[in-house]
């Protein structure tokens, strides 16, 4: 059976320093868990992913991250880049570890496969390597081309978002994609997917093939917990929270105050659960968000 | 007589006409007027091209109306679709998907090489972080045929030489034939001042056809190092009345490119 856990239960069980890879790929973002972490969960924390999007900002505005390697941090055209990441980057407090969608999947591709490295073409030419020297630049021998070895990328812990799951982490998603998530949950020692909702075994069973993700360590059931991203088959984008969320992070840059200190972070840093969060956002804002399953 | 198209209209439409019913193109987030672009080549020129959105492959039968532009990465973008695309083996069919794709850049110099992380600091942090170079680091190394497209020309984007390469073009005009690269760098680089392609000496930047307004002066004005051909280069030829309708009532019903 999988550890059935609360989002703060989960967020408790990652340890301090952890490398922590971030499913979904602009939307499908694990956010009730990621918002334990940052309301108390562990600090020091090196961030693998996502495959593109900024689920990680608040993560980030509270302080909870030293270095994230990730695509792509931003939700164009409502966010070009997330605010609060940015101004962390720009002021050294987090350390980005370049990469790209191709060069991020190899390298969990190699831990998956317990490789130390892949071999990749694209990033050859470019200053990945200059900005990231876990990249070397080497001649094939036996073809001769130039190619970028990339180093295998483990994970401590996979936190991934999906529609539903049985009692054993079988887990299935909505949707057109499974984006990265398998690549993460291989890559990792350990595997924590958020879902909408628990399905029964036997609908497993009888439809294997719609199993993406088989026997994962621990699910977390957070209805409507992916907001203010969309989530396959429960949620559209908050465009307006989101919005909110990137003024506000940069009227406090503008002010000079620290981003932890923006009203946007702080009202959600006082919180104690996620159910509180849901209170916040509001039965209504969710209702109107909501797709059909 | 029809108004004459807008200019996210044109870009639709010259799009099109670098899409083949052999292409099988990725479009990427946010990309309004080139996802128009693919949709009208589909139907008019290119039947049997293939187009991803989204990670989803679209469904052409039904006609191709877009939605208008959005956060980015839109479900609606790919409905509807006959087929879905994993992320994680997305680069896994690297000799035939994408065959066309289009990139941006916070800067993009004379040979075309790119820039999505922005500017690195003396002490190597950042002085000024872009979001990221999502794919393109990859798919500019592997994908045949790269095009630039820009919402805007003006001299802090295109620049003498990139802070940092994200996505490389054609490198220092040699680069790719000596890191033994399958591929081309772009052949084209679409803007609001005209099209522009890679056919100067050393696969330097050379302006095909200038858009209305944009004189030779203001051209070399918005752009950091020198244009060639920017005195001879003729303004581009407007849209056809039948692809312009084409795209009007069939893709763009909602009027999304005009504003």
């Amino acid at each position: 059976m999988a550890e059935l856990l609360t989002p703060e239960e989960a967020a408790r069980s990652i340890p301090p320093g952890s490398t922590l890879g971030i499913g979904g790929l602009q939307g499908n973002f694990p956010m009730a868990t990621l918002r334990a972490i940052a309301r108390g969960g562990p600090g020091g924390l090196h961030l693998v992913g996502p495959a593109a999007g900024m689920a990680p900002e608040m993560l980030i505005a509270a302080g909870r991250a030293v270095s994230i390697r990730a695509t792509h941090m931003g939700c164009d055209p409502v966010i070009p880049i997330a605010p609060a990441y940015r101004a962390a980057v720009e002021s050294g407090a987090l350390e980005v570890r370049e990469c790209d969608e191709g060069t991020l999947l190899m390298a969990l591709r190699a831990a998956g496969q317990r490789l130390p490295y892949l071999p990749w073409r694209g990033g050859v030419g470019t200053d990945l390597a200059r900005l990231n020297p876990e990249y070397v630049e080497y001649v094939d021998p036996p073809s001769g081309i130039t190619l970028m070895r990339i180093p295998a990328q483990p994970v401590d812990v996979a936190l991934l978002r999906a529609y539903e799951a049985d009692e054993y982490g079988n887990v299935r998603y909505r949707g057109h994609s499974h984006f990265a998530d398998p690549a993460f949950a291989k890559a990792a020692a350990r595997v924590i997917v958020e879902v909408e909702r628990v399905a029964d075994h036997d609908s497993f069973v009888a439809d294997p093939l719609r199993t993406a993700l088989h026997r994962v360590d621990a699910i977390v059931v957070t209805p409507l917990g992916g907001h203010p991203f969309r989530a396959a088959g429960s949620l559209r984008q908050d465009d307006e929270w989101l919005r909110r969320w990137s003024v506000g992070i940069k009227e406090a840059i503008a002010a000079g105050e620290p981003v932890i200190e923006a009203d946007v972070v702080r009202r959600e840093l006082r919180l104690v659960a996620e159910e509180d969060y849901l209170d916040l956002v509001g039965a209504d804002r969710l209702m109107a968000l909501r797709v059909a399953g | 007589m029809s108004a004459p198209p807008t200019a996210l209209e044109m870009d639709a439409i010259l799009i099109s006409r670098m899409l083949s019913s052999d292409d099988c193109t990725l479009v990427g987030a946010g990309l309004t007027a080139p996802r128009a672009g693919a949709f009208l080549a589909g139907l008019t020129h290119a039947p049997g091209i293939r187009l991803a959105q989204s990670l989803g492959w679209l469904d052409f039968r039904s006609g191709g109306e877009i939605s208008p532009p959005h956060d980015g990465l839109d479900i609606r973008d790919a409905e509807p679709c006959d087929a879905t695309i994993d992320d994680y083996l997305v680069f896994d069919d690297l000799g035939r998907f994408p065959t066309f794709f289009i990139i941006g850049g916070l800067e993009i110099d004379r040979n075309g090489n790119t820039n999505l992380w922005g500017r690195p600091g003396a002490d190597g942090g950042w002085e000024r972080r872009g979001a990221g170079a999502i794919g393109t680091t990859t798919l500019a190394a592997n994908c045949p045929r790269v095009v630039i497209y820009s919402l805007r020309h003006e001299p802090r984007m295109f620049v003498e030489s990139c802070a940092a390469i994200s996505a490389l073009g054609w490198g220092d005009g040699e680069t790719r034939t000596r890191l033994g690269l399958r591929t081309p760098g772009p052949e084209a680089c679409l803007t609001p001042a005209g099209l522009f392609d890679y056919g100067g000496p050393r696969h330097q930047m050379r302006l095909v056809a200038r858009r209305p307004g944009w004189t030779p002066d203001r051209i070399a004005e918005c752009t950091g190092f020198p244009v060639h051909d920017v005195e001879v280069a003729p303004e581009l030829e407007t849209a056809g009345e039948e692809e312009l309708a084409v795209l009007r009532s069939r893709v763009d019903v909602t009027g999304a490119l005009r504003g």
